[in-house]
């Protein structure tokens, strides 16, 4: 046959490769964006104790998170923040993926975050693009909202909040951080989500008691 | 017949664990001994007519032309090129009379001995042009195949030239992905990599797993010549298309169709405007051409509200060249890039389930926009480079060697919006690399007849580029594959057939982050194997029958072994399933072309595709829980399916000025019996009239021909409540119209005036994922102006 050489070179070029086909590990990526914690601290404004509330949950796991809640005075005024955290990965291909990280429920009081990154700043730098909601569910229940932080074009952000209390009960806040949303949109600079659109970048859900 | 029921008794096996039911080499020798069989209908004496079929107006090939002889009841019709290759028995006298009919044509009677004298025959067009492209003249292959050829005047009247939509106007063929522009064409319910996608021989191989992946195909692609095949072809070019193969061939200077050109389109609808070129020489022994195309679109409107950030841009060069030398080597090059820049609208980044459900119940954006051309996240920008070399030489005893080899590097990014600045960071860098060697014997056995068999490699290496900030959702992998390959075709006096089978071995090495965010290495092979039976018929008079099988075999993708975690932009949760078999698919069809009378003809098609081990990804009912919120959490899981239908055109010219044609595609899918398989085209139907305009004057020379068409898609009513999001999107009727004329003068050029969508109305298309959340495209008016040199 007059084509033999390019059975045999394809032979060889086959050998060749099924041998060094050999696949690279694709590398860890530090995945800066994940928010892995919340932190939200209720000072109250006539003075007295400060309450601080905790929201974690380790990014992609389907264990539940560790949430801690203390419960709010009656007929009270509290100025609020909110601090996101996210998960420092070690990246060496030796991370516990058990659950010990979320035994630590001990927030109160320092930034006891370890190597974790605050990403508070990040928000607040970015603010015509986040804003926070804050629903309160029974809508009943003697909990209220007002924002105290705007961005550079004097919209909410809700890193900081105004809260007051009416009566006692109890229910349930569900906390959701907008990305991309319209601002402008009817309702939403009153923290109305129904039409504010966007990306949710943390939506979670916190017990409420108001004793 | 009995080769199909054979062929499905062995192979199609109900055992969803068992990938390989049958030793590939029972096939083989079952095949061999049927070549050996039919050696012996070769020996009849014949006079060979060979000659190309051309309308004298306009001197483009005719597909589809009946040579008749009513004396003996014998006939064939010419091929998807052209070409008549008609053995006539030498009993039959010279002087009988052959009977050639054409749709559009005025009828013609001519001897046996005068076709055999004739190398090209003209036909005299009564009003209309006929739809077929003008298509390059190579030889009489695939002419047992059931083939359309695209065609051409549809192309230049598309607002986005993306292959899907080049496709999608013919009966069983439609488009799915995210908007008009990222699609993927569906032929008779298979998409994805059960579509091959040939370019001068060589498969494309791009990441085209996902609904949002269109293949890299750009706008030049409306010039080339564009071949459909709905049949399983799995032996020649790959084991992997059960669903069909969709053949792009570069036209050269010389070759029937080419002309140097220039091209322009602009559209209302988005403001978008393409433009390019082609230009070529050819010289003794040696043509040349290259081509550039680029198209610019901004954000596109429904019928109420414009829609943000969903304008596209694409890039395209290509360069292709072809010599002969003295010693009889033939040699090709081919070469391109193109380069697909898309918006995402951001109605459609979905951040959790609760986003999904309110936009779903908005089923559109929050607000209007106004036009621009910025494509801003989230977003894709896909590069795709091939180089390709072809050589081929005729040595002794009718052998011709061909050699085929491609490199190809596909760079996928996709931007997603991103906190901390990090937008203009891809959160998906993907480059897949592609190496291909296809060496091919065709031996060529008298006129009749010729085999080829042939071995097919192909290496890839697939690489996530570090950097993003995103745990990989796609592994780094690598795949080699070798197969050998057998055809056998045959044309008798009035029948055509072929014959061939495939084997190879494939293996897969992957690395990737499973759900809990480990790192797992995972190998697999597979042993594929194909085959391939086609046989027409033309010794009917009114009636020529195709009847084609193929058996193919489908290796999972790795999204469907290793995707693990979110689908970013897509608000799924995705798992594959290392451990998923291999897909078995036998696809049958049945092609009638019925010439009743001379001015109607009608064309249906019977298709049936048995797939064991569909895969397809099902929501599991449950869902993620993350800080983000819910996400619904989709698997890979595969069953057997069972996808048939019929599709339907009839076309009549009801006089020498007014053509009708009315077309009509149904698809039913089930899996495990009567379960349906979800992404199903409803049926649908096309209503169309082209009008010769009686114009007189200077006007008269330019033929301008009016059309208009009404389009009806039914709702799909079979769907499974808890494996959608959303009901199925309600039925609709579109109402386009245009005009086109053109110039036959030394200097050429055409210009196509076309509204789409002219009431405006407002509907949303099942296989578009992007309907969730907003409208098609409303009333577009769109203008192309071709001139040729």
């Amino acid at each position: 046959m007059a084509f033999k050489w390019p059975i045999l070179a394809l032979l060889a070029l086959t050998l060749f490769v099924f041998n060094a086909c050999g696949t690279d590990d694709p590398a860890e990526e530090n995945e800066e964006e994940l928010i892995s914690e919340v932190h939200i601290k209720f000072v109250p404004k006539g003075g007295g104790e400060e309450i601080e509330w905790t929201w974690k949950i380790e990014e992609g796991s389907s264990a539940e998170p560790m949430i801690v809640t203390s419960p709010l005075a009656a007929n009270s005024s509290y100025d609020m923040s909110i601090e996101l955290y996210g998960e420092a990965h070690s990246h060496d291909g030796e991370e516990d993926h058990s659950d010990d990280d979320h035994s630590t429920d001990d927030h109160s009081g320092d930034d006891d975050h370890g190597d974790d990154e605050n990403i508070t700043e990040e928000i607040r730098k970015e603010g015509e693009e986040h804003q926070f909601f804050y629903t309160v569910t029974p809508s009943s229940l003697g909990l209220s909202f007002s924002y105290l932080d705007t961005d550079g074009s004097g919209n909410p952000i809700g890193l900081l909040m105004e809260v007051t209390t009416t009566t006692t009960g109890s229910g349930e806040l569900t906390i959701v951080l907008r990305h991309e949303l319209d601002k402008f949109a009817a309702g939403v600079a009153t923290g109305d989500i129904t039409n504010a659109g966007g990306s949710t970048d943390i939506s979670i859900t916190l017990p409420v008691v108001i004793n | 017949m009995d080769i199909y029921l054979y062929l499905q008794h062995c192979c199609i096996n109900k055992d969803l664990n068992m990938n390989v039911p049958v030793k590939p080499v029972w096939i083989t020798l079952f095949l061999l001994s049927l070549i050996l069989l039919f050696q012996n209908s070769l020996s009849a004496q014949t006079n060979a007519i060979h000659l190309k079929v051309l309308c004298n107006h306009d001197q483009r090939i005719l597909v589809g032309v009946s040579f008749y002889v009513p004396s003996t009841k014998k006939g064939r019709i010419s091929d998807n090129e052209g070409w008549l290759n008609w053995q006539v028995p030498l009993e039959l006298d010279t002087a009988a009379a052959v009977l050639v009919r054409h749709i559009g044509f005025r009828p013609l009677e001519i001897s046996i001995g005068e076709l055999m004298q004739t190398n090209v025959l003209q036909l005299d067009e009564v009003g209309f042009e006929a739809n077929a492209i003008v298509i390059q003249a190579k030889s009489n292959e695939n002419a047992a195949r059931i083939a359309i050829n695209i065609d051409k005047q549809q192309i230049t009247t598309l607002s986005d030239k993306t292959l899907a939509g080049m496709l999608s106007s013919e009966s069983g063929i439609s488009s799915m992905g995210m908007g008009d522009a990222m699609a993927k064409p569906v032929i008779h319910g298979l998409f994805g990599d059960r579509i091959a996608l040939i370019k001068n021989g060589m498969t494309i191989q791009a990441h085209l797993w996902s609904r949002k992946h269109a293949p890299p195909i750009g706008g030049l692609q409306s010039r080339a010549k564009l071949t459909l095949y709905k049949g399983a072809s799995t032996v020649l070019l790959s084991e992997q298309a059960l669903g069909g193969t969709v053949v792009m061939d570069s036209y050269l200077p010389g070759d029937f169709g080419y002309q140097n050109a220039v091209f322009t389109d602009v559209q209302s609808n988005g403001f978008g405007a393409a433009t390019g070129f082609e230009y070529g020489e050819q010289k003794e022994n040696f043509r040349w051409k290259m081509g550039w195309y680029g198209s610019a679109n901004g954000n596109t409107t429904a019928p109420n509200y414009r829609i943000e950030n969903s304008g596209r841009r694409t890039n395209e060069v290509q360069f292709a060249m072809e010599g002969n030398r003295p010693n009889g080597l033939d040699w090709q090059f081919f070469s391109g890039w193109n380069r697909q820049h898309f918006g995402i609208p951001n109605v459609a980044h979905i951040g959790n389930l609760d986003d999904l459900t309110e936009a779903l119940e908005r089923g559109r954006p929050l607000s209007s926009t106004e036009i621009s051309y910025d494509l801003a996240e989230p977003k894709q920008l896909v590069d795709h480079l091939d180089m390709q070399g072809i050589i081929k030489k005729e040595g002794g005893n009718g052998i011709v060697f061909s050699l085929n080899t491609g490199i190809q590097l596909n760079m996928r990014r996709e931007f997603d919006i991103r906190r901390g600045g990090r937008s203009e960071r891809p959160v998906a860098d993907l480059h897949l690399l592609d190496l291909q060697i296809k060496p091919m014997w065709l031996i060529q056995n008298g006129a009749n007849q010729f085999f080829k068999v042939g071995l097919d490699w192909n290496w890839q290496k697939n690489s996530n580029i570090a950097g993003t900030g995103i745990r990989p959702f796609i592994p780094n992998y690598s795949t080699a594959r070798l197969a050998a390959f057998a055809l056998w075709a045959n044309a008798g006096t009035n029948w055509d057939f072929e014959l061939g089978t495939r084997i190879g071995y494939r293996y897969l090495d992957a690395a990737y982050f499973n759900q809990f965010g480990d790192l797992s290495n995972r190998q697999r092979t597979f042993v594929p194997f194909s085959g391939l039976a086609a046989f027409v018929y033309e010794g009917f008079e009114h009636v020529h029958l195709k009847i084609e099988s193929g058996l193919g075999y489908r290796a999972p993708n790795v999204a469907e072994l290793f995707a693990s975690g979110l689908h970013h932009g897509a608000s799924n949760y995705e798992l594959g399933d290392p451990d998923l078999g291999a897909e078995l698919g036998w696809k049958s069809l049945i092609q009638a072309d019925i010439h009743l009378v001379d001015n109607l003809l009608l064309t249906t098609t019977i298709h049936s595709n048995v797939v064991d081990n569909y895969v397809y990804l099902r929501y599991s009912g449950d869902n993620t829980f993350t800080i983000r919120g819910a996400y619904p959490v989709f698997n890979y899981v595969q069953e057997r399916a069972w996808i048939r239908g019929a599709d339907a055109q009839l076309s009549f010219a009801s006089s020498q000025k007014l053509k009708n044609s009315l077309q009509a595609s149904y698809l039913r899918a089930d899996r495990n019996g009567n379960q349906p398989l979800p992404d199903i085209e409803p049926f649908n139907a096309r209503f169309k009239q082209e009008w010769m305009l009686p114009v007189h004057g200077k006007l008269e020379r330019y033929h301008p021909i009016f059309s208009w068409e009404i389009q009806y898609v039914d709702r799909q009513t079979r769907f499974i409540d808890e494996e959608l999001f959303a009901a199925p999107p309600p039925s609709y009727a579109l109402v386009n119209a245009g005009i086109r004329m053109k110039s036959n003068h030394e200097r050429k050029w055409t210009f196509a005036l076309q509204a789409n969508n002219l009431l405006n109305t407002e509907y949303r298309r099942y296989l578009d994922r992007l309907r969730f959340y907003m409208h098609q495209p409303g009333f577009n008016i769109l203008a192309n102006f071709t001139y040729e040199f």
